[in-house]
């Protein structure tokens, strides 16, 4: 049988993302509760969730910012548009391999605070697209290149990493600048000071 | 302005094109914005322009014909009121950014603040499709009419732009891209970056300043070690970014020498995320010292730093008022006069009539919407009283021990500007001396903080002299009228006595028939006080040099209780 690609409109999963860090952010992580509104997705498209004995598996070693993340990814199946992308999925990967990528997805981003997703749509659309490209959805309106385009273009840590390039590149000017910044303090002190 | 006459056709025609655009260029800000219409001004260099201190907007109409840029007015116009908005609003915040990034920034003249508020306008105003395309044309253009290599600065900040709105690399920058790319291999995902974080870091303005400043600081420098000149590298690169004008008030530079609490937490956060150097990081934490603020001052450290000393002179005013917060009460009528019962005050009495404590109490709302005023009624219907009209001597120590009230903070200084604030605002008049191993007076009774709080800003930094004639003198000439005289001084002033045969006898003479002789001195002989206050001289020690201006507001609470005697 043919696989039927599965598409989510990027605005919507991302406005989703942003309006799910928002609200976690004021709250402690709730491993149970997360764990429990994945498996009710789950069964609400048909598909039977993956067991609490390999859930816990999956999520050994989260601690409290994992589980945050992840509960704003599960936000994002609350979503009934976007949650409609499952069965596609499931007819591809099983279950088991989809939590397992979420949860690559949920310690790629850990680096960043949760504020940022809440705060920024491109943070929000990264995650968002990140979950997409795991589990191969397709984003509408889009090429699978464009889409993958559009990831590297906005990728934090890989931004994050050209910057550090770029500040390790510029040793001179700072050289440079502390110079100047030398010359221009002894400019000012050359004044009169008290013993005060 | 050009005279209307003496435009040519296409000058007009784009004047009435401003005029009718002028309108919806206020209704993108507000709608309560009341500014006069926009002026054309041929020899300005930017296309566009505001004078942040008149508010005038003025455009370039000879560069915008050149450039082929008419059709965006719009953005123009726009981008000119968010100057007066909000980036930065008001000068007193430009002031602000300026001396924070002139720990880090070594030219006085050097700034990225334009830059800085260019970017934050424009990230708003680019929401806006429409906008945004006039805004990419504009750009587009003047990198067509600006021949020679690309300067760092510029090429990153057009960069920036091309980042922000998702832009193919180039779409601004052509051929400069490669520039960049060749001289800055990772330019855009500094680009990417900075305009992915800078616009949710808000709403502390400063906060976002300091990362604008982290990442653009490389690039500002790449164009000074490019042209070897920092002044020429940012007249080039404030060619296109800098549309500000009016530089702010020595008022506003004065408020700008004290952090505020949004200053401070932006510092502090931009050392705790890593955001500068160590180095960097260091020098930036110096921007919450008064000492360090002082000396970026415009013109501090170059040979005009003409404006040091009215600056300073506004601080040290408001350091005066904070530190007074009750001022003493203002002038008295002639007449002995009780207060009588409250009326309902009406449009058309006298605003001077209102009882303001009186009208509050009756209510938030109701208070300003219905105040009250309280009529004075004389005691005795022609009957004068004779009031004291306070009259205040200050002799101010300013040899080389006291710093210069200029470059750093003198407490002395500013306990005599307490003084001389307390007194004024009670009703009376000041003459205030300077000395050292020289003298300044500013000698006639004066009634004006402003003139006092200017030559207070004087400093001779030589050895210690009290002029004990000047003060025999004065006791001579004012007779009856003996004025408040205040010694502000320290030990040397111990020495001083010791050496002049006649000191202590000036020192009673000054005391007697006289409302006091008041001496502030820090680190005093303790035998010498004991002399000093049997002469009935009061005494008051000064344990620290930072407890010279509480101890000048105590007194001046003392001398001028508030309320009426």
């Amino acid at each position: 049988m043919k696989t039927a690609r599965a598409g989510w409109d990027i605005e919507l999963a991302a406005n989703a993302v942003a309006d799910a860090a928002a609200a976690i952010a004021a709250t402690d992580a709730d491993p149970a509760l997360t764990e429990a509104m994945l498996a009710d997705f789950y069964r609400d498209e048909g598909i039977a969730p993956l067991d609490p004995a390999n859930f816990g598996v999956l999520t050994a070693d989260m601690d409290d910012a994992h589980w945050q993340r992840m509960a704003v990814v599960v936000a994002l199946l609350a979503q009934p548009p976007l949650r409609a992308v499952l069965p596609v999925v499931s007819q591809r990967l099983r279950v088991r391999d989809q939590i397992e990528r979420l949860v690559k997805v949920v310690r790629e981003l850990s680096a960043l605070e949760l504020r940022a997703f809440a705060v920024s749509m491109v943070r929000a659309e990264e995650l968002a697209r990140r979950v997409a490209r795991e589990w191969g959805v397709e984003i509408r309106g889009e090429t699978p290149h464009e889409s993958l385009q559009r990831l590297h273009r906005i990728d934090y840590t890989r931004l994050l990493a050209n910057v550090d390039t770029a500040k390790a590149n510029a040793q001179e000017q700072m050289a440079e600048l502390q110079r100047q910044q030398e010359a221009q303090d002894s400019r000012i002190a050359r004044r009169q000071r008290g013993k005060w | 302005m050009k005279a209307h006459s003496l435009r040519s056709p296409a000058a007009q025609a784009l004047h009435e094109r401003i005029l009718a655009e002028w309108p919806q260029a206020i209704a993108r800000w507000s709608s309560f914005l009341v500014l006069e219409e926009p002026i054309l001004d041929a020899s300005q260099e930017a296309i566009a322009q505001i004078h942040l201190g008149t508010r005038c907007v003025s455009l370039n109409d000879r560069l915008i014909l050149q450039q082929q840029i008419e059709d965006c007015i719009p953005v123009m116009l726009a981008h000119e009121l968010g100057h007066h908005v909000c980036y930065p609003g008001t000068l007193q915040v430009q002031a602000r950014l300026k001396l924070m990034e002139r720990t880090l920034l070594p030219d006085p003249e050097c700034s990225l603040v334009n830059h800085f508020t260019d970017v934050m306008i424009n990230e708003r105003l680019g929401r806006t499709p429409e906008l945004r395309a006039q805004m990419i044309r504009i750009y587009q253009a003047d990198l067509r009419h600006s021949p020679g290599a690309l300067d760092p600065l510029h090429g990153f900040y057009l960069g920036l732009y091309e980042a922000l709105w998702d832009l193919p690399e180039g779409e601004i920058l052509g051929s400069g891209a490669h520039e960049m790319r060749l001289g800055h291999p990772m330019y855009r995902a500094d680009a990417a970056l900075l305009s992915q974080d800078l616009f949710v870091l808000g709403p502390n303005l400063y906060t976002q300043f300091l990362y604008f400043l982290s990442v653009c600081l490389r690039y500002l420098i790449s164009s000074w070690m490019q042209r070897r000149a920092m002044r020429e590298a940012l007249q080039e690169a404030q060619r296109s970014g800098g549309c500000q004008c009016g530089d702010p008030s020595v008022s506003d530079w004065g408020q700008a020498i004290t952090p505020t609490q949004a200053e401070r937490e932006a510092i502090r956060r931009a050392i705790e995320k890593g955001w500068f150097d160590k180095v960097q990081g260091d020098r930036l934490h110096r921007a919450l010292e008064v000492g360090a603020r002082i000396s970026g001052l415009p013109g501090m450290g170059t040979e005009d730093a003409s404006q040091v000393p009215a600056i300073m002179a506004a601080y040290y005013r408001q350091q005066a008022e904070n530190l007074l917060f009750r001022p003493p009460a203002q002038p008295r009528i002639g007449e002995a006069v009780l207060p009588g019962v409250l009326e309902d005050w009406v449009p058309g009495d006298p605003v001077q009539e209102i009882d303001w404590r009186a009208s509050w109490l009756r209510g938030e709302e109701i208070g300003p919407a219905l105040p009250v005023r309280r009529i004075q009624e004389a005691d005795r219907e022609g009957e004068d009283v004779r009031f004291m009209e306070t009259r205040m001597e200050i002799y101010l120590d300013v040899s080389g021990s006291m710093p210069n009230p200029c470059l750093n903070v003198n407490p002395m200084t500013l306990a005599a500007q307490i003084l001389c604030t307390a007194s004024i605002r009670a009703g009376g008049a000041v003459r205030v001396l300077l000395y050292s191993s020289q003298i300044l007076q500013h000698w006639s009774w004066c009634r004006s903080e402003t003139e006092l709080s200017g030559f207070l800003m004087h400093y001779i930094g030589g050895g210690t002299s009290f002029p004990f004639e000047v003060l025999e003198d004065s006791i001579r000439e004012l007779t009856h009228r003996q004025p408040i005289r205040v010694i502000i001084t320290d030990h040397d002033f111990d020495a001083n006595v010791a050496k002049e045969s006649t000191a202590l006898s000036l020192l009673a003479a000054a005391v007697k028939d006289s409302p006091g002789l008041i001496l502030l001195q820090s680190g005093g002989d303790e035998a010498s006080t004991r002399t000093y206050r049997r002469l009935g001289v009061r005494v008051v020690p000064v344990q620290e040099l930072d407890s010279y201006p509480r101890l000048a507001r105590e007194l001046a609470w003392a001398l001028f209780p508030e309320g009426p005697q």
